[in-house]
């Protein structure tokens, strides 16, 4: 079996905080995959790790085979959960750039998602709404052809009607040589794109497996399923 | 590299730009008054418009580095599929360039200034051939160089260091100790190894730091001054280049291996 995501034993210690507490996690290529916990269980400390702008404090981690460097980041399409273009770019401008800099990057997909999510090229970066920042950031990186693709939250600030449209890109936009591994709150919401899920607490694995397998072994969704593991 | 420098471009031509806007304005409204106001007044207020520009274009540029470590536009470059050595060229790159326009210009504005204020006392072709101008430009080259590399040394060993951006102040710290450390270096250098390059004649000498009637520690070249002939310290000079490289190789090993965001 390939995995496009090793990580063992891994630990991140910030002072005295645990965030990551020796987490074990594979992921298998083509797949897509919900990561699902609470705030300050480690899901963006590990999505960091990966994406290669945070160092673990023991342990490893390889994506595609790889530990995280140039080449992991020209095969992982990252999306944080903040706005990270510069200010002085206009729409067109951050297609240009992922163009200039991404050797997997298809621009006429971009201007398709653009058209989809009703964005103009000549709209500047700093006049965009919440919702449409996050738009624009899907768009640029959904129109990647990334072996990896990291979604940090990728529809917390859009509205109900965005969201399924934005689901149906991202469903859209996968295929089976690209893996998914995707962070929510809205489990709800997205639990019918993951393939598998992981639930994450105290920077542990502490339940992963098929989503469907799990949905009938103990007949809940996975939103009610996340409700019991980390209800009160 | 070129990519993202043809970015960092992109991103600060407008603020250099308006630097430069005020810089002529101020410089080409004192030649209006050439005449009007005496001449040592029109070429101080020249001079300190120039500095101010370059001071101001200095400081932007070092925060455009400072913004990548402390601000969320890191995510964008710091997930880039290149190195952390091409991340410093291109910044230092571009801090070059924009410090080698607004110094063009400014230097220009001031020498125009300089020859209505002054008319026939002031020689332009002389100042350009002249040996000690064409050491100071190198030597000046050398210094913003090690300057900016050690700002950007200092800024990210600060991030590694304390990772809230309240306390982001700490580089400066660090800049100032290291400067100490550097400066002190360099004068054991010369005690040690007192051999000078005499820029007159391109020959070898020894001197011992007695002759000196003048010393320029500028960052990058120590030179001496004896009886008006310019000397350059080999070792001092071997140790600069030495410097420069390892605070490029430094800071981008750092950027790429061990900052966390």
């Amino acid at each position: 079996m390939s995995y496009i995501l090793e990580a063992k034993n891994l630990n991140k210690s910030y002072f005295k905080k645990k965030a990551l507490n020796g987490l074990n996690l594979s992921i298998e290529k083509g797949r897509a995959v919900g990561m699902l916990g609470p705030n300050g269980s480690g899901k963006t400390t590990l999505i960091k790790i990966a994406a290669g702008i945070l160092r673990q404090s023991s342990g490893e981690i390889l994506i595609d085979n790889h530990e995280p460097g140039v080449y992991t980041k020209s095969v992982i399409s990252y999306l944080p959960d903040r706005n990270y273009l510069p200010k002085w770019m206009k729409v067109e401008d951050a297609i240009n750039y992922f163009n200039d800099f991404y050797g997997d990057f298809d621009r006429n997909r971009a201007y398709e998602l653009l058209d989809f999510m009703k964005l103009e090229r000549e709209m500047k970066v700093t006049s965009l709404s919440k919702g449409m920042t996050e738009k624009l950031h899907l768009t640029l990186v959904l129109s990647r052809k990334a072996k990896l693709y990291i979604l940090d939250e990728p529809i917390a600030g859009v509205d109900p009607v965005a969201r399924d449209k934005i689901l149906d890109a991202i469903i859209n936009n996968y295929n089976e040589d690209s893996s998914m591994l995707i962070t929510t709150h809205l489990v709800r919401d997205i639990e019918r794109v993951f393939d598998d899920v992981v639930f994450i607490n105290n920077g542990e694995v502490i339940l992963s497996g098929n989503a469907e397998a799990l949905r009938e072994e103990k007949n809940k969704s996975i939103d009610e399923l996340y409700k019991e593991v980390f209800g009160e | 590299m070129g990519r993202l420098l043809k970015y960092e471009l992109k991103g600060s031509y407008k603020v250099i730009g308006i630097i430069l806007v005020i810089l002529i304005i101020v410089a080409l409204g004192l030649n209006f008054k050439i005449g009007e106001w005496a001449e040592t007044t029109i070429m101080g207020i020249t001079s300190f418009a120039v500095f101010g520009a370059l001071l101001s274009a200095f400081i932007y540029l070092v925060e455009l580095f400072r913004k990548e470590l402390y601000e969320d536009t890191g995510y964008l470059t710091f997930t880039l599929p290149i190195t952390g050595n091409s991340i410093v060229g291109a910044k230092l790159l571009s801090s070059l360039i924009w410090i080698f326009v607004v110094g063009t210009i400014g230097g220009l504005l001031g020498l125009l200034n300089a020859k209505r204020a002054f008319g026939p006392y002031v020689r332009f072709g002389s100042i350009f051939t002249n040996q000690s101008f064409i050491m100071a430009v190198i030597s000046g080259v050398a210094s913003v160089v090690t300057v900016l590399l050690l700002i950007y040394f200092s800024i990210t060993i600060s991030r590694m260091t304390i990772r809230n951006k309240k306390v982001g102040g700490l580089w400066f710290i660090i800049f100032i100790l290291l400067n100490v450390v550097i400066a002190y270096f360099r004068i054991k250098l010369i005690e040690w190894m007192p051999y000078y390059i005499d820029t007159n004649s391109w020959r070898i000498v020894k001197q011992g730091m007695n002759m000196v009637t003048d010393i320029n520690i500028n960052g990058a070249m120590l030179q001496l001054s004896i009886n008006g002939n310019v000397y350059l310290n080999i070792a001092n000079i071997i140790f600069s280049i030495v410097l420069m490289v390892g605070l490029f190789l430094g800071t981008g090993y750092l950027l790429e291996k061990k900052i966390d965001l």
